[in-house]
């Protein structure tokens, strides 16, 4: 793995845990009763990884497929922090052109997520 | 201006964004008492909805689309009433009013003005009623934070006493057509209001009211400071419907304050050929519908945003985790 690409793949790691599970409140005071909703990003992690997943088979990249699959399996909760540890690794063996593929996607994805979820703070990546 | 009340009278419906105004409208239109009476839909966004969702014929409506008409007053609204003009030019049945729905995030006071003062508009109208809608649920946060909200929210209850006595406050729901099909009959009142608006704007030298709007200027329509962006997400191919909800939800509880306005027609694919209706403002949904078919031959997915400070990258991005989502 090129070093600019396990660099950013760490710079993301971050950003997922320091997001990932914070709650976010919503209003308890509002009239219409939705008060006292929770929510996480961690709740939207295996949507993510479904979408990660969904799109490299049906783009045909295979190496970034079978990435998700190793440390990501379908049907199995969790997942994002052992990709994104993975492609940080500087000694893992990830071809390098499957590791660009799903890097670029994971920035984008995980960038907007946390740009919604506490505004241009957590969307600020190195 | 021509002072007798033969001239057709004209209603102007504001509110802010998802604040009702469109459902009232709709009520108000099934009404026998108010057939025959002509709609001109503003709206603020890329592209229009609002006359979609309308129950009227398509002859006695006129959109004014991607723009607000408080900042393209006189030319739009004026070629609006030529427009209706002509269309209703040789139709057996009179018209016999016309309501004037604006965009959510419109300053009714120009648009007064223009009502009442610009030579084309006033031979053949006159103002007759102006009436706003206020959500019970969202309009106390509302008027704290939008500038506009508090504008068009002047004519009304508390503020309404202090600056125009005279008028009404019916809630929705209760006596819904009555009082638009009466004559108002006390234009002074509206007046009063509206040169308190202006006084106000004049001296203010902040924000979207102070360049008086007593002339043509050419700036970007849809822009209500710097905060405020409004857009329009569009698919080609049918969404999981499972997915848009999921999606919703997300949006709604992690920047629910943001979302000023949300409406759209989604192409699902659980539901070929019965689009669904959304509507939403802050972190309130109020239940779907399905049209029974397409209005017209576009059957992409297309939804209208209104936010305050959430850029449609991501409104966009998230879109995708969520689109192909299995049921």
């Amino acid at each position: 793995m090129p070093p600019d690409a396990t660099a950013r793949a760490a710079a993301l790691l971050r950003l997922w845990n320091d997001v990932a599970l914070q709650h976010v409140s919503m209003g308890g005071a509002c009239a219409c009763g939705m008060g006292g909703v929770t929510l996480r990003l961690q709740d939207f992690e295996r949507d993510i990884l479904d979408y990660l997943r969904d799109e490299a088979g049906r783009l045909g990249e295979a190496e970034a497929h079978a990435l998700l699959q190793c440390h990501a399996p379908a049907g199995q909760e969790g997942g994002m922090a052992a990709v994104l540890a993975a492609l940080a690794d500087p000694d893992s063996v990830v071809p390098a052109a499957g590791a660009a593929w799903l890097l670029g996607r994971l920035d984008r994805t995980l960038s907007s997520f946390a740009r919604l979820h506490g505004g241009a703070r957590s969307g600020a990546l190195p | 201006m021509i002072e007798t009340d033969d001239r057709i009278p004209v209603t102007v419906l504001t509110g802010f964004l998802g604040s009702g105004k469109t459902t009232l409208l709709n009520r108000l239109l099934a009404r026998p008492a108010l057939r025959d009476t002509a709609v001109i839909i503003n709206e603020f966004g890329e592209v229009g909805l609002d006359h979609h969702l309308l129950e009227q014929s398509a002859e006695d409506m006129v959109l004014l689309a991607n723009g607000c008409i408080c900042c393209t007053i006189r030319g739009d609204l004026v070629e609006a009433f030529d427009r209706l003009d002509q269309r209703l030019a040789g139709q057996a049945a009179p018209l016999r009013r016309v309501v004037i729905e604006t965009t959510g995030l419109a300053d009714p006071a120009p648009i007064l003005h223009t009502l009442m003062s610009e030579p084309a508009v006033a031979r053949r109208y006159r103002l007759d009623h102006v009436a706003t809608t206020v959500d019970a649920c969202n309009s106390i946060d509302t008027l704290d934070r939008q500038e506009e909200a508090v504008k068009q929210a002047a004519a009304l209850l508390r503020r309404l006493r202090e600056i125009n006595p005279g008028a009404d406050a019916v809630r929705a729901g209760r006596d819904d057509g009555d009082w638009l099909a009466a004559p108002d009959g006390r234009p002074r009142d509206v007046r009063r209001w509206l040169q308190a608006e202006a006084h106000e704007s004049h001296g203010d030298t902040q924000g979207h009211s102070a360049h008086g709007h007593g002339h043509h200027h050419d700036h970007d329509r849809t822009r209500h400071g710097d905060r405020i962006r409004s857009y329009v997400v569009t698919r080609d191919e049918p969404v999981s419907w499972a997915g848009v909800q999921r999606w919703l939800a997300m949006l709604s509880t992690l920047r629910g304050p943001d979302l000023l306005r949300v409406k759209g027609i989604v192409n699902v694919i659980e539901h070929p050929g019965r689009p669904v209706v959304i509507h939403g403002v802050q972190h309130v949904f109020h239940p779907h519908s399905f049209l029974p078919a397409w209005p017209d031959d576009d059957h992409r997915t297309r939804i209208v945003f209104i936010t305050r400070d959430v850029e449609r990258d991501l409104v966009d991005d998230t879109l995708r985790i969520f689109e192909r989502r299995q049921p």
